[in-house]
C-alpha cells in the first residue's frame, strides 16, 4: 500500500513541476500600463530608434526587462522598448476635475490664518517690509483661479493645434 | 516666509507626533482630487502675488501648447491649466494638480514655440513627478495601510485643516524662496526634455532657452537663479539626457512662425 502511494505520488511530480513553472510564469508576468496619450514602442531603447508599434493610453504591456530608464515590453505581437516615464504599475485614471468651490472651502481657513499671522507679526515687532512680504505670501486670489480654470482647452483641440504647427 | 502661530504650531507637533513613516500614496481618484484641491490653493496664492496677463489670445495659445505636452506626460488624469503672469521677472511656476504659470518676462526671452514648450514641459514635469508633494514630506496616517493624500488632506477635522494650510505655506515657500531640491530641478529638465521630444518639439529647446537666460546678467535672471541650480549644471544635465536617450539626431519642430504670430515678435 505504501509503495502504491509512493508510485502515485511520484507520478504526480511532473504535473506538480509543470504547475509550479506555470505559476511562476504567471507571477513573473509583470504588467505596466500606458499612462500618456500614447506610447511609441521602439526597436531599441532610444528615441531615434525605429518605432515598432504604438500603444494607446491604458494598454497593458508585459514587462520583460529594464535598461536604465527604458523598459523592454511585449505588446500584442510585438516586442520593443518604451520610456519608463510613460508607463505605470496601475491602469491610468480617467481625467479628474475638482470644482474650484471645493478649494475655496479652505479659503476661510486661509484667511483666518493670514489674519493670525499678521497679528503675530505685529506682536513680534517685525518691520513693515517684513509684514508686507508675509502679507504677499498669504494673499490668495480665488477669482483669478476661476479665470484660469476657464483657460483650459480639450486634449482634442490641443492635438489638432499641434498637428497644424508641429507634425 | 510665513510665521507659525503658537496654537497652530502645537497642533502641527501633535499631527507630526501621530503620523507614521509610511510613504505617501496617490493611487485613487480621491487622492488625485486631494492633490488638485491642494494645488488650487497653492495656485491661488501665486495669483495673489501676480496678476494674470490681460491677453486672452496669448493665454489661449499657451494652453494649447501646454495641453498638447501634458497629454504626453504620465499624468493624463489631470486637466492642466496655464496662465501668463503679468511681470517682467523671468520665471515659471507650477502648483500640484496641473496649474502652470509662465511670466511675461520669460516669454519675452523666448525665440520660438519649442522654447515655450520647453519651459512649460519643465513645469509639467514638476507636477507629474509630484516634487512639491514629496518635498513636503507628508506621510499617510498609520490608522489605515491604504490611506493616502485624500485621507490626510481631505479630512475635515481641525488638526488636518491646520496641516493642510501649513502645507500650502510650505509649498509657497518652495516656489518663491527656498526653491526645489536641486535634484528635482535636474529631473524636471530631464523629463521636460523627453516630453518635448515625445510631443514633437525640438528637444534642445529648453537648453537653448536656459543658455539665453544664463547669458543675461540682470536682476531678473538673478531672481530665477536663486531658486534654481546653477545653469551650467542644468545645461550639462540636459546634454547628457539628449545623448543618452538618442535625441541628438532627431530634427523636430521649433514652430517659430506660429510663435511670432501669437507673441508678436518679429523675425
Amino acid at each position: 500500500m505504501a509503495n502504491l502511494l509512493t508510485i502515485r505520488y511520484v507520478s504526480l511530480l511532473p504535473l506538480l513541476a509543470v504547475a509550479s513553472i506555470l505559476s511562476f510564469a504567471v507571477q513573473a508576468a509583470e504588467l505596466v500600463y500606458v499612462q500618456s496619450k500614447q506610447a511609441k514602442v521602439f526597436e531599441s531603447p532610444a528615441f531615434n530608434a525605429q518605432v515598432v508599434t504604438t500603444a494607446a493610453k491604458g494598454a497593458a504591456l508585459e514587462k520583460l526587462a529594464q535598461e536604465g530608464r527604458w523598459l523592454k515590453v511585449s505588446y500584442q505581437d510585438h516586442q520593443g522598448w518604451v520610456p519608463e516615464l510613460l508607463v505605470g504599475p496601475r491602469p491610468p485614471l480617467n481625467k479628474i476635475s475638482v470644482i474650484n468651490d471645493e478649494a475655496a472651502d479652505l479659503k476661510q481657513n486661509a484667511r483666518r490664518r493670514a489674519s493670525t499671522t499678521t497679528s503675530t507679526a505685529a506682536a513680534r515687532g517685525l518691520r513693515n517690509d517684513d509684514r508686507a512680504r508675509q502679507s504677499d505670501d498669504a494673499v490668495a486670489d480665488y477669482s483669478a483661479l476661476t479665470e484660469m480654470d476657464g483657460f483650459a482647452v480639450s486634449d482634442d483641440e490641443a492635438q489638432e493645434f499641434l498637428e497644424q504647427g508641429v507634425q | 516666509m510665513l510665521c507659525v502661530t503658537g496654537t497652530a504650531h502645537a497642533l502641527d507637533q501633535s499631527f507630526r507626533h501621530r503620523i507614521h513613516s509610511q510613504a505617501l500614496t496617490i493611487t485613487t481618484a480621491d487622492d488625485v482630487k486631494a492633490e488638485i484641491s491642494f494645488g488650487q490653493n497653492v495656485a491661488a496664492r501665486i495669483l495673489g502675488r501676480f496678476n494674470i496677463y490681460d491677453d486672452a489670445e496669448l493665454n489661449h495659445y499657451i494652453n494649447l501648447v501646454g495641453t498638447a505636452l501634458a497629454a504626453n506626460s504620465d499624468r493624463s488624469d489631470l486637466k492642466f491649466r496655464f496662465a501668463v503672469l503679468d511681470t517682467d521677472s523671468v520665471n515659471a511656476y507650477s502648483a500640484p494638480g496641473g496649474y502652470i504659470f509662465v511670466t511675461r518676462g520669460a516669454i519675452a526671452l523666448m525665440e520660438d514655440e519649442a522654447e515655450l514648450a520647453g519651459v512649460l514641459a519643465h513645469e509639467i514635469a514638476h507636477v507629474s513627478e509630484r516634487h512639491i508633494v514629496n518635498a513636503l514630506n507628508i506621510r499617510a496616517t498609520d490608522s489605515d495601510a491604504g490611506s493616502g493624500l485624500s485621507r490626510l488632506l481631505g479630512a475635515g477635522n481641525s488638526t488636518t485643516q491646520v496641516a493642510f494650510t501649513q502645507a500650502i505655506d510650505q509649498a509657497v515657500e518652495i516656489l518663491f524662496a527656498r526653491g526645489y531640491q536641486q535634484q528635482d530641478e535636474l529631473d524636471a529638465d530631464r523629463v521636460g526634455t523627453l516630453l518635448l521630444a515625445a510631443t514633437g518639439y525640438d528637444p534642445l529647446a529648453l537648453k537653448r532657452y536656459l543658455e539665453r537666460v544664463q547669458s543675461l546678467d540682470d536682476e531678473n535672471s538673478r531672481a530665477m537663479n536663486t531658486t534654481h541650480p546653477p545653469s551650467r549644471q542644468r545645461l550639462l544635465n540636459i546634454e547628457q539626457t539628449v545623448t543618452e536617450e538618442g535625441l541628438e539626431s532627431i530634427n523636430l519642430a521649433r514652430a517659430k512662425t506660429r510663435f511670432d504670430r501669437y507673441v508678436g515678435h518679429s523675425e
